[in-house]
Order: C-alpha cells, then structure tokens, then sequence
C-alpha cells in the first residue's frame, strides 16, 4: 500500500482546501486490483467534504506494470475530468499529483460519491440486478445505456495520454497487445485458446469509427445507490477503441456473473439487461448501428482478455512475485472463460 | 502420507476456512483478509476435486485424443486429402503422447496432461497451415474438438459442475 494516511493528506490538503484542515474517518476500499483507494472526510472552516484519493500501488511504483499495460495514474484522471464534460456520472476531480514523496506513490483525489459496485459473482447481489430489469421503470438499465452512450461521446483526442488509434489498427493493436500479454503468462499450450487466436486473425471484422473506450465497462464498475447509477468507475483501461468493445465486454457472461455454471438468466447482459434490449437502446440514444457479428466478436474477445488477465495472476503466483490468494484462484475462472470464447468462435472453426 | 486422505483433508480445511475465519472476519478494517481468506477456501475445494478427479479426467483425454488423432488419419483417407504434413503431424503427435512418462505422480500427471496438450496443437497448427479447401480443414479440425470438447467438460466438473449428459 502507498502511505496514505491522516497526516500526509492534512499536510496535502492544506494548501488547496484550508490550511487548518482536520482530515479523519479513513477507509480503505479493497476491493479493486490495481490502484490503492481510500475514502475519507475532510473537515475545514465549517465545511464538512467527503473525498477518495487514488494512488499508485506498490506494484505500480515498482514499475511491474498491470496485464495489458493498463493507463498510467495521470491519464487514468485525465480520462476521468474528461468524462465529467461527458453525459456519464462520474466523481468531480480534484487534484492530481506526480510527487511519490506525497503519499508514497502518485495520486489524485476525487469527491466520494454514495453506492456500492455489485459483485455479479454474488447471489444475492446478482438477483438484486434481476429486479431492477424486472422492475417496470427500467432505471437501472436505462442509466447504464445512457453510460455506454456517454463514455462513447468523449473525444480521445482531449484526453492527455490517450493515443490516437486509426479505426483500420484498432484490431491489429487489440490482438498485438493482449496475445503478448498471453504469450508471457500462460504456463502451458492450451490449444483451445490457441484456436480462438487463429479465429481472432482471420475473422476480423471492419472497425469503421473509433471513441474512446472505457475498456473494463461492467455494471461492476459501477456504483449504484438506491437503484440509482451514480457513478462509472476504474478508468485505467480506457483507450481509443472500437466503441462495440464496451457493448461486447459488458455482454460476456463472466460479468454477468458466471464461473463455473451457467447463471440463472444469461439473456442478461451483467445480469442486469437483455443484450438484444441494451443494443437497441444504444443504437437509439447514439444513432450509430450495433453490427451484431462485431459485438460477438469483441465479446469472445473479452473473455480471452479476461481469461489473459487471470493468468497473468496465475503467472505471477507461480513466480513467487506475489502471495495473492486471488492470484492462484483465479486459475479456476479458465474453463468457464473458454467456454464462452468456443461457443463464439468454434462456428467458424468446424 | 500415511494416514489422512489429502482431498478430504483439502475439503475439511476449506470448510474451516470458509465458516470459522472468514465468518469471523467481519470487521471493516480487515475485509482484505477475508477476501484472502474466502479465496483461498475456494481453492482449497477445488485442489481437493482435483486430487479426486485429475487421474481419471487425463485418462479419458488421452483416450479421446488417440481416437481423435486416428479421426484425422481416417477424414485424410476417406477425403482422399492428400497431405503429408498433417500426416507427419498426426505421427508426431502420436510420439509425444507415446513418449510421455506414465502418469503416476503429480510431476508426471501434469507432464503427461501437456504432452496431450501439445500433440493436440501440433495437429490443429499443421493443419491450419496447410493450403487446403475450407471443408477439408473443418473436416480435420473436427475430431479434434471432441479432445477439446472432453478436456473441457473435465475440467468443469472438476470444478463442481454436474455432468449432465453421461
């Protein structure tokens, strides 16, 4: 964990809120990977504000870069001041800083906005996303439509650090990046995957526009309270793309919540809309067309994403390089991820 | 070792785990450790699966595989495909799984399940290799995906899935 603590963001804040700024009830939320996040109040003159400060973890400030190179910390605030011009519910930013010496490693510091991300691989939480597709207003769905409309409407180009992909490369760049990322974690040849490789490079479709792209959109990312989205979190992976990428990433029945079994209604799309319902949804609100066979193929894509990600923990674990229990567990979330890759890919197969 | 049955001591201690350390975790402050500690029950069951099951599972697989492997030949001579270099594949494959050790310990369990692996991806990359019509190599690939098909469902229900169609 970098260093953040009471003192250090007292003597941060103090130039920028109130220099006699009290700062107290912090709370670590450990439920992400990647950066280290913490929430907590700061309390000055007569104002009482609750913030989150974002910072590099340790493995980040190593150098030891995330599977597939997700953004670094700077372009991760960048693309989230730029999403605040966008219709997408995002926390307010603040403040970013590069000085390590700080907090231990960069950071910046954003409003705390109220909800909770559901746990898609939880019951419970899963038939709670089943009712607010079942309940008649649609709520929930139709915010998480309008968020996949809205990260669409931001312009690569305004966000330092995102790089600008011509529509023709976006694939190849795709493929590139995360077959490296495979090469470097698998422990073994899985032939199965080696298969839908061979499909990613002979089946690509024509990309005719790119947006940015969240890159990791899951209602998981989310925050919701009382049936209300409030915001869409975890930006490191966004990057110019193919906007069907985030429909397709959404779409996958791992973020619906499957690992080993099938899930209860896996028509919805992370748990919590009917895909044909989302595509027709978004294609109203942007009035661009949802090519079914592209989003098909972005979704396998996903899951060989996904399943690249777990094994680069499997990876890492193997290596000694971290103790991470979820590190080695995740070596079971495999199977079920190649099941869904072949019931994409094995028509164009055999 | 001489007296417990690993699986089921895998078993008791992810059930320990699961019930009386993670339950008991339920302060804020320390909702990491429980999510460690929830992981590694989990793993702890599937270890226990695996233990009980990898044997059996890799036997079926290679017994598949063989069959499949003769499915290639077969669909190259029935199609009247002339190729020698899935041919040569096949026969290559075939080395590899006849040169694996047999599969006694857990050292040589998992060497012998990459040898399958292996032999199974020498097949499918000739074959993708080769300039052939689009049937042919469909046809070719197909007996192949039955390995896989069967590799698969094993470790599904390896991870607790229930079988369903046998």
């Amino acid at each position: 964990m970098s260093d953040v603590t009471a003192d250090a963001l007292e003597s941060y804040l103090s130039g920028r809120l109130a220099p006699d700024v009290q700062v107290a009830d912090l709370h670590a939320h450990v439920e992400g990977w990647s950066r280290d996040t913490v929430s907590f109040t700061a309390r000055y003159d007569d104002t009482e504000r609750r913030l989150v400060v974002r910072a590099e973890s340790d493995a980040q400030i190593a150098g030891e870069e995330r599977a597939g190179g997700g953004n670094d910390i700077q372009t991760e605030f960048e693309t989230m001041a730029a999403a605040e011009d966008a219709p997408v519910p995002t926390p307010k930013t603040h403040w970013f800083e590069a000085d390590r010496s700080v907090l231990g490693g960069g950071f910046f510091i954003v409003d705390y906005v109220p909800g909770s991300a559901p746990v898609t691989w939880n019951p419970r939480q899963r038939q709670q996303l089943y009712e607010a597709w079942d309940a008649p207003d649609n709520t929930l769905p139709e915010q998480f439509v309008d968020a996949a409309a809205g990260v669409h409407e931001i312009d690569p180009n305004d966000v330092d650090g995102i790089e600008d992909v011509d529509a023709t490369e976006v694939i190849d760049r795709e493929i590139d990046r995360w077959e490296a990322v495979y090469r470097e974690a698998a422990l073994r040849t899985e032939p199965a995957v080696e298969e839908a490789l061979r499909w990613f490079k002979t089946n690509k479709p024509t990309v005719p526009e790119t947006t940015l792209v969240h890159g990791d959109f899951r209602i998981g990312n989310m925050l919701i309270d009382d049936d209300e989205l409030t915001a869409v979190l975890d930006w490191e992976l966004a990057r110019t793309g193919d906007p069907m990428y985030d429909l397709g990433y959404a779409s996958t029945y791992y973020f619906a919540g499957k690992l080993v079994d099938p899930i209860e209604r896996p028509e919805l799309a992370c748990s919590l809309l009917e895909r044909e319902w989302f595509y027709e949804e978004y294609e109203r609100r942007t009035g661009r067309e949802v090519e079914h066979e592209r989003v098909r193929y972005w979704r396998a894509f996903s899951a060989f994403v996904m399943l690249t990600i777990g094994l680069d923990g499997v990876h890492r674990y193997h290596d000694g390089e971290t103790d991470d229990v979820r590190s080695a567990w995740f070596q079971y979330i495999v199977p079920g991820l190649i099941e869904d890759l072949h019931a994409i890919v094995r028509k164009g197969r055999i | 070792m001489p007296y417990l049955r690993p699986d089921e001591v895998l078993s008791r201690f992810a059930t320990f785990a699961r019930r009386d350390v993670r339950d008991s975790l339920d302060d804020e402050e320390v909702a990491f450790m429980r999510g460690q500690v929830g992981s590694m029950a989990s793993t702890l069951d599937f270890l226990a699966g695996e233990l009980r099951g990898m044997k059996p599972a890799l036997d079926r697989q290679e017994t598949v595989l063989l069959d499949a492997l003769d499915g290639v030949e077969s669909t190259l001579v029935d199609g009247a495909i002339n190729d020698e270099a899935v041919l040569d594949a096949v026969a290559t494959a075939r080395s590899r799984i006849t040169d694996a050790p047999a599969a006694e310990t857990p050292e040589t369990l998992r060497a012998r399940e990459t040898a399958l692996l292996d032999a199974c991806e020498t097949v499918l990359c000739a074959i993708d290799d080769e300039d052939l019509d689009e049937a042919d190599i469909r046809s070719l690939r197909r007996p192949l995906y039955g390995f896989l098909d069967t590799r698969l469902d094993a470790q599904l229900h390896l991870l607790g899935r229930e079988v369903t169609d046998e």
